[in-house]
């Protein structure tokens, strides 16, 4: 079954006053020149679906510059969802009924963006790339965000006491008690996140080779100190260390997750357009096992297309896609005519939105 | 702000440094007392100076008292065997409200808490540990919240005072309100009633 996003009405959402736009199954593309808001409309459709902007983590920016309030509506799967920001506060309404805990809202409609940001993925830091683990992760296993949140809530209180020490004797009873919930806790996290890469690997080397058109080794390597079984007790006889640091210095808020083409680091030795391939190819993959583990297609959302394949590719990547059974594909680009050419060449059906 | 009366502006300044208070709801308080029949602002000062110099914590248990040993230690009507461990006196009235406790009480003054600044040397262990060592404790009933510092605390009391003599350790139930609907029950909270389950 796929998810539908059947239309959506935005208020002051960025440079939108006011727009109501309708959706059709399979592929929708919007169209505009540079400026005419087609990332801000794809913004507000992950917005919607996830509560996340795929640009940035403050609600803030998304305002209207003459609001004070941004309004959300849409029909997902027959249902009516509202979101209203105002003052500082979102408010999320489904078919009228208020939703309470922002976690009974996520994972009810999924949906993977791909954007030009996510070369930030390979070419930015550690943490952008465990964000990208705990985002999806979450997106098909419930448990893991209470886990991950536990697990974040008593590290802020480990290191807050070992902070707060000074001078002064730790109490290492209680730094036992907390050593026992991060490795209990961080071992699930760290399973979690080894199986989701385990699951990922095969469809992204598909996928790799199917978009970049040629059969280039890949591989994605995920490290962590919780999957070691000397875990538990690294984490013991690293504690005058921590106390020395005032912070823990072990444990899953270090995981790294390192990228490789042809043998060596993505990061380092690729090439623009091979980033970019790669960053595509595991999107795609994510997409695949949400399906997957969800039995419940996701919506694809893919912003300025144009930024992340040459022609040449373009055709290859919209006929792959096309693969992914009945799945909504919202694209944003500049160039309309090309596009036309190109689902009309695959006989494919597209619901043009011009801006 | 000008008050015209240095009186009032200090009644101002005191008042508002209740939790919750500001200085408009403060001075509409100082008001409410200035107009009120002078006895009854008299009264209350009075209070307040004895609640000051008379009440005092019990040296046992650490419960608000007015000697130096609380009306519930020194009961011999209650159970001198059992200690209810609470975070802060407040409990110990929400408790003693139910009417169904006979035994005596250990009041931490607060939680294990590092993001409050609250560690373990800031509460009453050291004299709980000592209170179990010293006298004939049977059991310690574990009476604080169902949060994550609630249970940290709870853990690090168990560990100690297992530590210090083997003695019977429980702690209060926890689940489905009195008087609940199963379906308005958080999934956590109805989680932990199915594992705790007992015996009809």
């Amino acid at each position: 079954m796929a998810l539908r996003l059947e239309n959506i009405k935005v208020q002051n959402f960025r440079n939108h006053k006011d727009i109501v736009l309708s959706f059709s199954d399979g592929f929708n593309t919007i169209v505009g020149n540079n400026g005419a808001g087609k990332t801000s409309l794809l913004e507000a459709i992950s917005y919607l679906l996830l509560t996340k902007s795929f640009l940035t983590s403050s609600e803030k920016t998304m305002l209207n510059v003459e609001a004070d309030f941004f309004l959300l509506e849409a029909g997902i799967d027959e249902k009516k969802v509202r979101i209203a920001y105002q003052e500082g506060k979102k408010q999320i309404f489904v078919n009228e009924e208020k939703i309470q805990k922002l976690s009974d809202y996520y994972g009810l409609f999924n949906a993977v963006w791909i954007c030009p940001n996510d070369i930030d993925l390979i070419q930015g830091n550690s943490e952008g790339r465990r964000k990208f683990l705990d985002r999806h992760i979450a997106q098909i296993n419930e448990q893991y965000l209470m886990d991950l949140l536990g697990y974040k809530k008593y590290l802020q209180r480990r290191n807050a006491y070992l902070k707060s020490l000074g001078n002064s004797t730790p109490d290492h009873n209680l730094l036992d008690i907390y050593d026992e919930k991060l490795i209990y806790l961080g071992s699930k996290i760290a399973k979690s996140r080894q199986v989701f890469i385990n699951d990922l690997i095969d469809s992204f080397r598909k996928n790799y080779k199917k978009i970049s058109e040629i059969d280039e080794q890949v591989n994605i390597i995920y490290e962590s100190q919780a999957l070691k079984d000397s875990f538990s007790n690294n984490l013991k006889q690293n504690r005058f260390s921590d106390i020395a640091a005032k912070r823990t210095l072990l444990g899953v808020h270090k995981d790294e997750v390192i990228f490789y083409t042809l043998g060596m680091h993505t990061k380092i030795q690729a090439s623009q357009g091979q980033i970019k391939n790669f960053v595509v190819a595991l999107k795609c993959a994510v997409f695949q096992l949400i399906m997957k583990k969800k039995k419940q297609m996701p919506i694809l959302l893919i912003d300025d297309l144009n930024d992340r394949l040459d022609l040449f590719r373009l055709k290859n990547f919209i006929a792959y896609l096309s693969n992914f059974q009945d799945a909504q594909i919202i694209i944003t680009d500049t160039r309309e005519e090309t596009l036309s050419e190109i689902f009309s060449s695959l006989k494919l059906q597209n619901k043009l939105i011009r801006l | 702000m000008e008050y015209s009366s240095v009186a009032i502006g200090k009644a101002v300044e005191g008042l508002s440094k209740f939790p919750g208070i500001g200085k408009k709801t403060a001075l509409r308080m100082a008001l409410y007392l200035l107009r009120s029949e002078k006895q009854v602002t008299l009264d209350l000062a009075k209070a307040l100076v004895s609640l000051v110099e008379d009440v005092v914590f019990c040296e046992r248990c650490f419960h608000i008292s007015e000697k130096k040993i609380c009306g519930i230690c020194e009961n011999s009507a209650r159970d001198q065997k059992t200690i209810c461990v609470v975070k802060d006196f407040q409990d110990v009235f929400a408790i003693e409200s139910t009417s169904y406790y006979k035994g005596i009480y250990h009041v931490l003054n607060g939680l294990i808490s590092p993001l409050e600044g609250i560690s373990p040397e800031k509460l009453t262990v050291a004299a709980l540990l000592k209170r179990v060592e010293e006298e004939e404790i049977e059991e310690v009933i574990l009476a604080l919240p169902a949060t994550m510092d609630g249970d940290t605390t709870s853990h690090y009391l168990v560990n100690k005072l297992e530590e210090a003599r083997r003695i019977k350790i429980t702690t209060i139930s926890r689940g489905i309100s009195v008087g609940g609907e199963l379906d308005y029950v958080d999934e956590l909270t109805l989680a932990r009633s199915i594992i705790d389950r007992k015996n009809y």
